[in-house]
């Protein structure tokens, strides 16, 4: 009985205690940001989690950046447009003077030669891609920078300049620690950096794990006052907290209640009925720079036969999909380049089956299939009321029939998008008679065997991708066609080989553009992935406290927002 | 026949147990699909990029010798290190144990100590309203879906009222400034109030309920008839003699199931925010964070079968028929 | 003055099937000092009579009618808190060693002493001295009441239990079955025991048993119950001599006679009928081998045959 009134008295302390609370110090003006979990770490080496990187993306930053709007490449830390020498490979990049890392240190050529040797020698898992064409990197004096590429890539432009730069006089006592070690690059990526040191628009101040991170505004930082698009660089807000909180509900009660004032992941659409009704709170929808696929495994049959494959992508409604599954939050696809990527999408890419009724799209397949000598035990037809008169037992040409085959899908409960799609699909297809399976399947288990094993027959996955185009390149080279390698269908053309490899080399952005916008058409036209759809980006800020967030794809969650928020002032 | 030595016995047999839970934990993670390099879907990591992580991970040794320094380090007290985190596996669930044991073991102490006398007591006033009541709530809360119910619970004190916050551990505006201990005490207390009243009531259902249980069916025994006969004052015949032989069964059950109300902790720190080791665990097992998933679930079987070593010394104590 | 006076007494338990009627309308008297045996097969309601006096009924046993006097008081009028204070204190009870009748949990010695605390305002030394003396009043080593039930033999248990319910001098000591589950030279040794014990402190004693023989030497009178009835009452010798009721024929002719003279054991036909639904009439015409017609119609009334002894039964008239 005792226990019980102490700890009631407890309890009331604190709340009054609470009640009580009492402001200190000036009016700072905080941004108060949700987070479903805390940052792993801030090794920037290391760091693979999305929390990390919303922490560590505010510290660092890099020498060429991206226009907010048109994705366009413009220079940030650097000074002017890489000068680029086809005859030597060589590209020499200006650095913008008087930057500061947030000690005071000045910024110079040697930070990024530090920074690329780091990464090279190191062969550091997450950057090696971007840097393993570089032979060198000089700085011919404190402000000038000049690379030598040993093979043009243009990702060099696109990914290379863009890496984040991190302090020398911090990180090479580091280095040199590592180095004496038996495994340096364990003991690098394994480093616990607790005081980063860096020079983005704010500082990183206090951790305290588990519950919360706290940012302040860099004074000193070097594109405050700068026109970007035409708005004025900040940023304008003081501190940054993020707070943890684990579910969707709470950081929505959260948000209603004012602790924060923007969630920083998609919520689900089904949340949206309700924060709509919230004067407070606005809702944003951008497209998500991702691509949902469906994948064959082209060593199997019938799967290596195109027909096939067309076939089967006519008799997919992705109109359907967006409508009924998305509920219009998220968009149907048609290449492999979502369309949010303005620059590099090809609105041109044979489009199967679009703004087709299910007769159209199911007369086309069966026309497809019988064409290249595909029989049916029971036909299946169209009736006058177009109706589909289902069909039966579809034969090879081959004299085979087509055998029962998965379609592997994750589980509802990891993506409820992708198993709701994986049936429809199944069903679409056993209309035709083609013997589909959707088999929610852990997400473990469908990398593993598609990815290690090769052993399935089709799967349903997504990626997420950059704004640069490479990623077709690694999705259908040949080369590609190794243990771990992105390209598990097997999917084997020299001509798009040819093609990719062009992509890759050609350097000026106006032919690149060609190249890419041929491969599109090349990949849908032969069809190893069926582009499904990309989802929305949902998310959920309030009104009442800041104004000028970015849209974009991918979200209001990208380094512009931030650089340009403004307190709300209301009129 | 000492205590001593039952104890030096019971401890063998833990370590034994830990050392088959060690393997097991092994085989477990090695035998899901997919390694953390193939986890990984980038298409910026290169297959050659992988072969690095594996070989960094060390998963690139072959199984059995992987095996070997895992047993040969563990026994060394080393753990090793996360693939995703930066420090040692120890460190990283001592950071989070004790906010799981803070909530956890405060919700089993604080619901013990109000499910046993009222179970005693509801059992002792059978058939009337109040245990019928007592008894209806009881199950109630002890077949709730937890998540549900701490959402509901966050909306109504932490939303409307606004007497409690709705999530988390800590206040950031009162850690980062210069508050005293007291206040940050006090803030630690703030936070806990209401997970810890939440997991409370779920432990204190399943606790009442067993004790009732128990408790019924010690009155039918002859010697509850005795002590009556004897003309023992009611609360006497309650809590001297059926209280206590009504314990023994629930001292049992209580060690025996604290091992699945971890599942309740988990979800309940899952809907507080709390930063405690559930959360952890069960992002670990999902992204084959093998070092990590091994240690928190190894240091949990071992809280797991101290707490039943405890039980069973205390077991000795309640019941003289029980001899070590 | 009668020490205690059963007036028809009604107890039954409440089922979901219905009333047991475990004491059907039963009378009898205790004089001070005196033995009284109460003999019947198991569930015949013995025990029931037993906890009725003491008013110990599970929370389904409801007395409803009757009297029971005792020293001329109704034990059934008296409040709950009085009814406690006389427990143990003037009737105590000892209850068959083979039932969990003490509290594994508690040294033996302390469960005597908690019942003389409570009714007696002794010191803790007095207690103490106490329980030795009523160790070594049934025959143990006084040090053994620092151990626990289980490290008692049934016998030890036993004579702990008569200990315990010696522990205040009552009037009234209720022995339900004592020496049940003992074998059987243990079973002499406690029987021996009691009725040296009731000699030596002078306290009268209801003696419960389904056996029959063993009751012959220590009762002065003896009741004989069959289905929650008492059908025959007398002075022992008197019932021996001359049993009325043809069930306390058949019970006596199912032991050796008490001379030792080979008798053939004959046992009763059927089971005992349930309490629920017994029998109209007389309840043991089902099994009686001399029933009439009026038996299974009309329920005898006492026959009183000679000074104290009488019987419930139509062959009678």
């Amino acid at each position: 009985m005792k226990k019980i009134v102490f700890s009631l008295l407890i309890l009331f302390l604190t709340l009054t205690m609470a009640c009580a609370k009492k402001e200190r110090g000036e009016v700072r003006v905080t941004l108060n940001i949700g987070m479903q979990d805390e940052p792993k770490q801030l090794n920037p080496f290391k760091a693979s989690d999305v929390w990390s990187w919303h922490i560590i993306g505010f510290l660092y930053e890099s020498l060429y950046t991206r226009n907010p709007e048109t994705f366009e490449i413009i220079p940030w830390l650097a000074e002017g447009e890489p000068e680029y020498d086809e005859e030597t490979r060589t590209c020499i990049v200006h650095l913008r003077k008087g930057v500061k890392w947030e000690d005071g240190t000045p910024f110079t050529a040697q930070d990024v030669v530090f920074t690329a040797q780091v990464l090279i020698d190191f062969k550091i898992p997450r950057y090696i891609s971007d840097w393993d064409f570089i032979k060198r990197v000089e700085a011919m004096d404190d402000y000038t920078l000049r690379f030598t590429l040993k093979e043009p890539f243009v990702i060099f432009f696109t990914s290379t300049l863009m890496s984040l730069i991190v302090p020398r006089h911090i990180w090479e006592p580091i280095i040199e620690e590592a180095n004496k070690t038996e495994n340096p690059l364990a003991t690098l990526l394994d480093y616990e950096i607790t005081a980063p040191v860096g020079m983005g628009p704010f500082r990183f101040v206090q951790w305290r794990k588990g519950s919360y991170v706290k940012l302040v505004r860099n004074p000193d930082y070097f594109a405050t006052g700068r026109e970007v698009k035409g708005r004025k660089v900040g940023p304008f807000i003081d501190e940054i907290l993020f707070k943890i909180y684990r579910t969707t509900d709470t950081a929505i009660l959260a948000l209603q209640k004012g602790e924060i004032d923007y969630i920083w992941w998609a919520i689900q659409p089904g949340f949206i009925g309700s924060l709509m009704r919230d004067e407070s709170i606005e809702i944003t929808n951008n497209p998500e720079n991702g691509l949902r696929y469906l994948a064959f495994n082209l060593r199997r049959e019938p799967f290596n036969d195109i027909n096939f494959r067309q076939a089967v992508a006519y008799l997919i409604d992705k109109q359907f999909i967006q409508t009924r599954v998305l509920q219009n939050y998220g968009q149907a696809l048609y290449s492999i380049v979502p369309p949010g990527n303005k620059f590099w999408f090809n609105p041109d890419t044979p489009k199967y089956g679009k703004e087709m009724s299910r007769a159209e799209r199911v007369r086309k397949a069966i026309e497809i299939l019988k064409e290249a000598g595909y029989r049916w035990n029971k036909r299946p037809a169209i009736n006058d009321e177009g109706e589909v008169i289902r069909g039966e037992g579809l034969i090879m040409p081959n004299g085979q029939p087509v055998p029962l085959f998965t379609i592997l899908t994750p589980p509802a409960d990891y993506d409820p998008l992708r198993s709701m799609c994986g049936m429809l699909i199944q069903e679409w297809l056993r209309e035709i008679g083609i013997p589909a399976t959707s088999t929610p399947t852990s997400f473990g288990d469908i990398v593993n065997k598609v990815n290690t094993e090769w052993n399935f027959d089709t799967y349903l996955l997504g990626w997420k991708l950059g704004i640069d185009p490479d990623h077709m390149r690694t999705f259908f080279h040949s080369k590609e066609v190794v243990r771990d390698g992105y390209n598990s269908m097997g999917y084997i053309n020299r001509e798009f080989d040819k093609l990719a490899d062009a992509s890759a080399r050609e350097m000026d952005e106006e032919k690149r553009r060609e190249i890419i916008f041929k491969m599109q058409e090349f990949i849908v036209e032969e069809a190893p992935y069926i582009p499904l759809f990309t989802s929305a980006q949902v998310e959920a800020h309030r009104k009442d406290r800041f104004t000028g967030w970015v849209n974009q794809l991918d979200g209001i969650g990208n380094g512009w927002s931030f650089l340009f928020l403004q307190p709300y002032e209301p009129r | 026949m000492n205590l001593a030595k039952f104890i030096l016995g019971r401890s063998l047999q833990i370590a034994l147990a830990l050392f088959i839970i060690m393997t097991l934990l092994f085989v477990l993670f090695r035998v899901m699909p997919g390694d953390p390099a193939s986890m990984i879907m980038d298409p910026k990591m290169p297959p050659e990029a992988k072969e690095l992580i594996r070989h960094q991970f060390g998963l690139d040794k072959p199984l059995l010798l992987q095996y070997w320094y895992y047993l040969k380090n563990t026994l060394r007290g080393n753990f090793g290190r996360s693939f995703y985190y930066p420090e040692p596996v120890f460190e990283i669930v001592m950071r989070k144990l004790p906010n799981t044991i803070l909530l956890f073991t405060t919700a089993v102490i604080l619901s013990y100590s109000l499910g046993l006398p009222l179970g005693k007591a509801i059992a002792w006033k059978r058939g009337t309203r109040l245990e019928v009541g007592a008894t209806t709530v009881g199950l109630f809360f002890y077949t709730i879906f937890i998540p549900w119910f701490g959402l509901i619970m966050i909306w109504v004190f932490s939303y409307k009222l606004g007497w409690f916050p709705i999530g988390g551990m800590l206040t950031p505006e009162i850690w980062s400034g210069q508050a005293t201990s007291l206040e940050k005490l006090l803030d630690i207390l703030y936070h806990l109030a209401l997970p810890l009243f939440v997991l409370t009531l779920l432990f204190f259902a399943g606790s009442m309920l067993l004790m009732r249980n128990s408790m019924l069916e010690t009155l039918r025994e002859d010697y509850i008839v005795t002590a009556r006969a004897k003309g023992l004052p009611e609360k006497i015949v309650r809590d001297r003699h059926a209280a206590r032989n009504a314990m023994l069964p629930v001292v049992t059950a209580l060690s025996l199931s604290l091992a699945f109300s971890m599942n309740g902790g988990v979800l309940t720190e899952t809907v507080f925010s709390w930063p405690g080791l559930g959360r952890t665990l069960v992002e670990a097992v999902l992204n084959h964070d093998y070092p990590l998933a091994q240690a928190a679930f190894l240091l949990l079987s071992a809280f797991v079968l101290f707490a039943n070593l405890v039980a069973d010394i205390l077991y000795a104590y309640l019941d003289p028929r029980i001899k070590y | 003055m009668k020490l205690l006076e059963v007036q028809n007494l009604k107890m039954y338990y409440q089922t979901s099937q219905g009333y047991v009627k475990a004491v059907d309308d039963i009378s009898f008297q205790v004089e001070k000092g005196e033995t009284v045996g109460l003999v019947g097969e198991s569930g015949c309601g013995k025990t029931s009579v037993a906890i009725s006096i003491l008013r110990l009924l599970p929370s389904n046993g409801r007395i409803l009618g009757g009297r029971i006097l005792f020293k001329g008081e109704d034990l059934l009028e008296k409040e709950e808190a009085k009814m406690r204070k006389l427990r143990w204190q003037s009737i105590s009870i000892i209850f068959q060693a083979a039932m969990n009748a003490l509290n594994p949990v508690y040294r033996v010695g302390e469960q005597i002493a908690e019942a003389i605390r409570v009714h007696q305002a002794l010191g803790r030394r007095e207690v103490k001295e106490r329980v030795r003396e009523l160790y070594q009043l049934v025959g143990m080593d006084p040090c053994r009441g620092r151990d626990y039930p289980h490290q008692y033999s049934g016998g030890m248990k036993q004579r702990a239990i008569i200990a315990m319910a010696l522990a205040c001098n009552p009037e009234l000591v209720i022995a339900d079955e004592p020496t049940t589950a003992l074998d059987v030279i243990v079973q002499d040794q406690i029987m021996e025991e009691l009725s040296k014990l009731q000699r030596q402190l002078g306290m009268a004693m209801i003696y419960i048993s389904h056996d029959i023989s063993i009751l012959a030497e220590t009762c002065n009178r003896m009741g004989i119950m069959y289905a929650g009835k008492l059908i025959e009452y007398g002075e022992t010798a008197s019932l021996f001599r001359e049993p009325l009721h043809p069930y306390t024929q058949s019970l006596l002719a199912s032991y050796p006679n008490l001379k030792g003279e080979k008798r053939k054991l004959s046992s009763i036909q059927g089971e005992p009928p349930g309490l629920i639904h017994p029998p109209p009439g007389c309840r043991f015409h089902p099994r009686c081998s001399r029933k009439k017609t009026i038996c299974e119609k009309e329920e005898p009334g006492y026959r009183k045959i000679e000074d104290n002894h009488w019987a419930a039964c139509h062959l009678l008239s």
